[in-house]
């Protein structure tokens, strides 16, 4: 059965594109901020100026390093009924992240700074959402000490969600500290490689860099069997190039040279190709999502996939500033454009103002565009009983359908919206005039009061209560 | 030029639809409420019963009625400038048709809508660039 799918780039394009990435690895090269990253890269043959912090990576290292990446990987969960496989065949679809400052208030709607307190309600919130497939480690805990925020955000999300998190580690220390934290969880550090329930995105510096923390904590990563994602934030007409075509071979460069970087590291390391690219506003200089950064997100999984790689783009996203029309077009947008692509994993649900903050009725909306868009690359088959020649004829010219049971059996394929106010004026005039806005906030209520995660065991958070002590400890040390 | 494009049916898959459309009109047929329409199709070949206003309509009537139709058309202005070509190259967008309500221009109002704002709501659209039919 076919599904409604959008690969726009021809095979030859594609090749065209991976023939001019592989000049830029080898003549023009990749600056890496760490010596441990280019000691690997040149022992793995690549030509390293260590005053420069500059490797050559020749051809072979790059077939190389596609011959060991894994071509499915899977996400696993607290709960293993959360579990997801990376492979190719479906798109999952997570919150925004990470570290977000703003959130708007869960009563006044205000936009506040965020708190420890916000990102447990929030994991709870997605947690319960059913297309929110995982969690991306979404709200900056603003309450708590600056040095000891990145491991608090990871224990309240994996607190709150039996879905597999995600998150991001800024140098080799936090890595170590939150592949701790979650092995305790998970059984040990065995069971964590075999189950990964969390996963790092971790990203270049466009245009073709890596800093120093985020190469060495990606190696950690290899190392342990966690799922590293490059997502890189090149910015078109600042970062890279003015045209997409020169982003993408830019984005796939970034992307290469990581996935050498891992592969060397620790063969078989679990890599997904990722971008969370835009185009630059030529008045202002600031991000914009568009149709550009769809194409680029479109291109970029075609490359992902013509390597066998599983692909993240960040393919749902709003500018707007509140929940309003801008933010409903601006995700139904980027989600209808983005979804056909059949990327493994698009990032973004519930953010106002590119990521810089979340709004839970948005989420709330976000996960209903999202059930509506997720059955629309469904597509449907054709067979014999799909054909329905029999109830055709049966019902004939000017008949109905709907006392059928060819109907019965197959009116919930249709789909059906949860949240969208179908009815009409009048009723929906009778009921109070809501605004989706209105509706969402009903729900937010809603699902915070019924739905309560099971929560990490008593014991094990006692075991993490120690590791976060001592984690406040070496870090103030190293202050 | 239309680079991204979906498209979800297969050959064959549109092959089966296609069938099966001929085998509805051969064997289901149609009902048609004016006695002059089954006229028409009963002389070029259709199995008609007014009684029940029933054709069957055979499917080399479709075949040549397919052969007949133009493949392009011209949904012409009165500027020749915004004149749109039906040709399979891309869609044209058109505003909804046919409402009885309108929110009022100035306050945003639900109101039932009078000739006046027929005229205004055309004027935008006239002005609109991605509007190309009215």
């Amino acid at each position: 059965m076919n599904k409604p799918s959008l690969n726009f780039l021809s095979e030859e394009e594609v090749e065209k594109i991976h023939d001019a990435t592989l000049e830029v690895l080898r003549n023009t090269g990749i600056k890496i901020g760490s010596k441990k990253a280019l000691a690997i890269l040149e022992e793995a043959g690549a030509k390293v100026d260590y005053e420069e912090s500059k490797a050559l990576i020749p051809v072979g290292l790059v077939e190389e390093a596609l011959k060991r990446a894994p071509k499915t990987i899977k996400y696993c969960a607290r709960n293993p009924k959360y579990d997801v496989l990376l492979n190719k065949k479906e798109t999952h679809f997570i919150t925004d992240g990470i570290d977000i400052p703003f959130i708007r208030d869960w009563e006044t709607g205000e936009r506040r700074n965020s708190t420890n307190e916000d990102l447990a309600r929030w994991t709870r919130l997605s947690d319960y959402l059913d297309n929110i497939h995982f969690v991306w480690v979404t709200l900056a805990a603003g309450d708590v000490s600056p040095k000891m925020q990145s491991l608090t955000q990871l224990v309240t999300t994996l607190n709150n969600t039996e879905k597999h998190v995600e998150y991001e580690a800024h140098n080799a220390m936090e890595a170590q500290y939150m592949i701790e934290i979650a092995s305790i969880i998970a059984g040990g550090r065995e069971k964590l490689r075999e189950n990964p329930i969390i996963s790092a995105v971790q990203c270049p510096a466009s245009p073709l860099m890596f800093d120093q923390g985020t190469i060495e904590a990606t190696m950690e990563f290899a190392r342990a069997g966690i799922p590293v994602v490059y997502m890189d934030m090149p910015l078109a007409m600042e970062t890279c190039p003015a045209t997409l075509a020169g982003t993408i071979v830019i984005i796939n460069a970034e992307n290469l040279a990581g996935l050498v970087i891992s592969e060397f590291t620790k063969s078989g390391a679990p890599v997904v190709y990722s971008t969370c690219a835009s185009i630059a506003d030529p008045l202002s200089g600031a991000a914009i999502e568009s149709s550009g950064s769809s194409l680029l997100y479109l291109a970029s999984t075609q490359i992902a996939h013509y390597y066998g790689l599983p692909c993240e783009i960040c393919g749902s996203g709003s500018m707007s500033k509140m929940v309003d029309a801008q933010a409903g077009y601006e995700m139904a947008m980027s989600i209808n454009q983005n979804l056909p692509s059949g990327a493994d994993i698009i990032c973004g649900l519930g953010d106002l103002e590119v990521g810089l903050c979340v709004s839970p009725e948005k989420l709330v909306i976000d996960n209903e565009i999202v059930g509506e868009s997720s059955r629309f690359v469904r597509g449907f088959g054709i067979d014999d009983e799909s054909l329905a020649l029999d109830v055709i004829h049966k019902v004939g010219p000017g008949g109905h359908f709907l006392a059928e049971k060819h109907t019965l059996k197959h009116f919930k394929e249709l789909g059906h919206p949860q949240l969208s106010n179908m009815n009409t004026f009048e009723t929906w005039k009778e009921e109070g005039s809501k605004s989706i806005y209105g509706v969402a906030k009903e729900r937010v209520k809603e699902i915070l009061a019924m739905h309560k995660p099971e929560p990490i065991p008593a014991a094990t958070e006692e075991e993490i209560s120690k590791i976060l002590k001592r984690a406040r400890a070496e870090m103030l040390k190293n202050n | 030029m239309s680079k991204s494009k979906i498209s979800f049916l297969s050959q064959n898959e549109t092959e089966a639809i296609h069938h099966a459309s001929l085998e509805v009109l051969e064997s289901t047929g149609v009902k048609v409420m004016s006695s002059k329409a089954l006229d028409i199709l009963k002389e070029a070949g259709a199995k008609v019963d007014y009684s029940e206003k029933h054709a069957a309509i055979p499917r080399d009537l479709v075949e040549e009625a397919l052969k007949r139709a133009p493949k392009t058309i011209k949904y012409c202005a009165r500027d020749p400038e915004n004149d749109s070509m039906l040709d399979g190259s891309g869609p044209h967008f058109t505003t909804d048709g046919y409402a009885p309500f309108v929110r009022d221009f100035e306050t945003g109002e639900r109101r039932m809508s009078v000739r006046e704002d027929l005229v205004c709501w055309t004027k935008i659209a006239d002005y609109l660039n991605n509007i190309h039919v009215v």
